[in-house]
């Protein structure tokens, strides 16, 4: 358990490196829209991790930005056409934040600081070690903004057209009544600001 | 040489800490009373209220004062990790129950005790406490538990009336009053409704707790001023700003004087220019970024009632105040070396000043001639469908923010209006209580008798506002 | 929607960073130092600017044109990254000390989402150019303000005794949701 908890948590990108914000804050308004984006990026890393490494040797120094850019640009094109295609709602969900993940810092953090100075199959473990913490991240904060800001969990919705299979739970019931504030931007902030400060402390103590 | 930065209150030893919040407290003693006089013993003998309900807004400042004191404690017992008798002692020196008691003074009185407290509770921990306690908060915690509560459960704060009140008087408070009536209107249907401008004064006007007795809050303005408490720069400029450009609107559409006093005398103005922007902790140090800080607040406060929704606007103006605290501070520092380039800051006041008083005025007389049938550009047809002879109209209304409906029309007759998005709209719940809808398409024809669901009037009359667009679409 | 709004929105309703969520990177990594924060504040407005107007010429008389709408991320990624690497150089040889405080941030401009999420906006709100220019200085206006109001408060609490978990990144999002929160009451 402690060793999974320090794989996730130690070096997360978004609440220890606080990298990637962006989207970490616009599109949880929902659990489901949280983990689909933490999924999007994992693979999106992932890949590109691999091709990074792959091409490492023959890149020269100064080309590097602009030619990984164009990697995680052509990988972000694609996935947009693929969610445009087979879920829109989930696409008109993520609105700009989907291309955005070509900006994203986590994405182009790894490929320069890891991907290209590494071997193959190290690059692909840290990106998906980099990707599931930020998978994980992103859906905890998902988690609590709409079950907070909105008494649900919605397991599925957006993409119900695809997998057929549509869930949204109803927690509280009314009986606990949501807290609105939770669904707005400066909401967001401050849950972000309080679970990395919580997240901090206990980081010091073990 | 090593140079200390500290933030403010600069005092020299915790005695004068202790002596001017303790003025402080003194002062608002005699507002409390009134305020218990005038919302628990008169509603109890001329209402039929029971002795429990009557005696909320006393609760309510209880338990304001409880939670903040009670949130400071556990903050250090837990986080602190000090023990009782040094808890305790930094307790009474910061006064853990001031945000408490100022928030239960500026929320409606009917607010439910819970609110209050969860009020209290974010105002003491996330106002004050986590920026390091007494003395190092950037936002007075009060307005932030404020802001929290209102951001969170606007909808469930209850009516700013008592019932007393509610028997006797017009349905809103004097400041929603006169946004309904576009800002503009004789002194009976602004003024008259609540009595004359000497009810405003001494305070038998509806309004929250503390804002109400202008003649009490003046009291302790001067008392508090004679025994050096508070910085006097802040309030009388703010006021004075107010009072100039209501003077000025008022005067540029012929209204007499009672027009600006009317302003400075509702709302929680006076209130929170004496005991919340003065807080020695957010606000500025240097005289002129005192003068800065007072003029904005009046500026911005204006923006805030004349060209938003919001009817009130002195509790947002000194939490945005708040924020530029620094920056006043850095002009006050700069000018005072160096005075000749006040007229730097002069002159991009008196602009910002002239542009505003234009802007307002163009507003109101805008809404004064398009007269109440012309919902001019409030509704806006974004597209109309024909199905055969039925048509669906696609719209958008102006309300709190923007509401999108359909409307289903069938032989010049609306049938159904749907509304697609609302998120904007707080209080739509209070029109769902009352079926508003089924009531709006039932009254179309009349549709100007029928009365706005009150609590939501703007969210009322911006679907009613729907109707007269599209049958007078229809009628063309 | 005419221009003064869109403009006044950008500014204070929809603001770039405290509503969309843009920059969030450079926003915090920026606002210890006043002047970093200025310096971050204008190349920002400089490369926003010019940017805007390439995509939106390149979006208009080529991607349209030649139904190639779906090569915008890609294009525009591409134009900002060459404009950003213009604006490196300049600030490499004229503001040395500048450079050095910047560090990591700089090649991050590059991946600074307000650039590249202020033109996505122009493109997917179908603005002209005189809107999208509009949209693109209010969001810049926006963006230097509340960096520059963020990192005063920043140097104020500088000193403060805040509980150590909370210190740097932690309070500094929270008080930025508290700035995002008044910004939201004014309109």
């Amino acid at each position: 358990m402690k060793k999974i908890f320090s794989y996730l948590f130690k070096e997360n990108p978004v609440f220890v490196l606080v990298l990637g914000l962006c989207s970490v804050l616009a599109v949880t308004t929902t659990f489901e829209r949280s983990y689909m984006m933490g999924v999007v990026v994992l693979v999106i890393l992932v890949l590109s991790n691999l091709i990074v490494s792959l091409i490492r040797k023959i890149v020269s120094e100064e080309i590097r930005i602009p030619v990984y850019i164009i990697i995680i640009s052509t990988l972000v094109t694609i996935t947009e056409l693929i969610l445009n295609k087979y879920s829109k709602p989930l696409y008109d969900a993520f609105g700009i934040y989907l291309p955005l993940i070509v900006v994203n810092c986590v994405v182009l953090g790894r490929a320069l600081s890891y991907a290209s100075k590494n071997k193959v199959l190290d690059s692909i473990k840290d990106g998906f070690k980099s990707g599931l913490g930020y998978l994980v991240a992103i859906s905890i904060i998902g988690l609590l903004r709409e079950l907070l800001g909105n008494g649900t969990i919605t397991i599925m919705n957006d993409i119900s057209g695809i997998t057929g299979y549509k869930e949204i739970l109803h927690i509280f019931n009314n009986v606990v009544i949501p807290n609105k504030l939770f669904l707005t931007s400066g909401g967001a902030f401050i849950l972000l600001g309080i679970v990395i400060g919580i997240i901090n402390g206990r980081r010091s103590e073990v | 040489m090593k140079f200390i930065k500290e933030n403010g209150p600069h005092i020299k030893n915790s005695d004068t800490t202790s002596k001017i919040m303790t003025r402080f407290l003194i002062s608002l003693i005699p507002i409390v009373c009134f305020v218990i006089f005038k919302n628990t013993v008169l509603v109890y003998f001329f209402t039929s209220e029971t002795l429990i309900s009557v005696l909320h807004p006393i609760f309510m400042i209880i338990v304001g004062v409880l939670t903040s004191f009670i949130s400071e404690l556990l903050w250090f017992k837990l986080v602190n990790k000090t023990n009782i008798k040094t808890s305790f002692l930094e307790l009474y020196r910061s006064f853990s129950i001031i945000p408490g008691l100022l928030l239960a003074l500026v929320l409606p009185i009917n607010t439910p005790l819970w609110i209050v407290a969860f009020g209290a509770f974010c105002g003491t921990i996330i106002g004050k406490m986590l920026y390091g306690g007494f003395g190092q908060n950037i936002f007075n915690p009060a307005l932030i538990g404020y802001l929290f509560i209102s951001v969170s459960y606007n909808a469930l704060l209850g009516s700013p009336l008592n019932a007393y009140e509610l028997d006797t008087l017009a349905g809103a408070t004097p400041l929603t009053n006169l946004t309904s009536l576009n800002y503009f209107g004789t002194y009976d249907s602004i003024v008259g409704s609540y009595g004359t401008l000497l009810n405003f004064f001494s305070g038998t006007i509806p309004g929250t707790l503390g804002e109400v007795s202008k003649l009490l809050i003046l009291i302790a303005f001067i008392y508090l001023v004679i025994t050096k408490t508070i910085k006097w720069r802040i309030p009388t400029t703010y006021v004075t700003t107010v009072f100039v450009v209501t003077w000025i609107i008022g005067n540029s559409l012929g209204l007499g004087i009672w027009y600006p006093l009317f302003h400075i005398l509702s709302g929680g103005l006076l209130f929170g220019a004496v005991f919340m922007a003065t807080d020695p902790v957010t606000s500025p140090l240097t005289p002129i970024g005192q003068v800065l800080h007072g003029i904005s607040l009046g500026l911005l406060t204006v923006v805030i009632r004349f060209l938003t929704p919001y009817p009130e606007g002195v509790m947002t103006s000194i939490l945005f105040m708040n924020m530029l605290v620094p920056l006043f501070d850095k002009i006050g520092v700069r000018l005072r070396y160096n005075i000749k380039r006040i007229y730097i800051p002069i002159l991009i006041y008196l602009v910002i000043t002239i542009l505003l008083i234009i802007n307002i005025i163009s507003n109101i007389n805008n809404n004064k001639t398009n007269g109440i049938d012309d919902v001019g550009n409030k509704v806006k047809i974004i597209e109309i469908k024909k199905d055969g002879n039925k048509k669906i109209y696609n719209v958008t209304s102006k309300g709190w923010g923007t509401i999108k409906a359909e409307v289903e029309v069938v032989d010049k007759e609306i049938k159904s209006i749907i509304v697609t998005d609302k998120k904007d709209e707080t209080q739509w719940n209070e029109l769902e209580k009352v079926d508003y809808i089924y009531k709006v398409i039932t009254n179309q024809k009349d549709i100007n008798k029928l009365d706005a669901v009150s609590g939501s009037t703007f969210s009322s009359e911006a679907i009613k506002n729907i109707i007269k667009k599209v049958l007078s679409e229809e009628l063309k | 929607m005419n221009i003064i709004t869109i403009f006044i929105t950008t500014l204070i309703t929809e603001n770039v960073i405290l509503t969309k969520f843009l920059g969030i990177c450079s926003f915090l990594g920026t606002s210890n130092k006043e002047k970093n924060a200025l310096g971050m504040g204008i190349s920002v407005t400089f490369v926003v600017l010019i940017s805007t107007i390439l995509t939106y010429l390149i979006n208009k008389f080529i991607l349209i044109p030649t139904n190639s709408a779906y090569l915008q991320t890609i294009t525009f990624i591409l134009v900002i990254a060459c404009f950003v690497q213009i604006t490196e150089l300049i600030i490499k040889k004229y503001f040395k000390d500048l450079y050095k405080s910047l560090g990591i941030y700089l090649p991050l401009i590059t991946t600074n989402c307000a650039v590249f999420g202020i033109i996505l906006t122009n493109i997917r709100s179908n603005y002209n150019l005189i809107e999208s220019i509009s949209n693109a200085l209010g969001s810049c206006l926006g963006f230097v303000l509340v960096l520059y109001i963020f990192t005063l408060l920043r140097e104020k609490i500088e000193n403060n005794d805040i509980l150590k978990s909370f210190k740097g990144i932690p309070i500094a999002l929270i008080t930025a949701g508290i700035m995002a929160l008044i910004f939201g009451r004014l309109v």
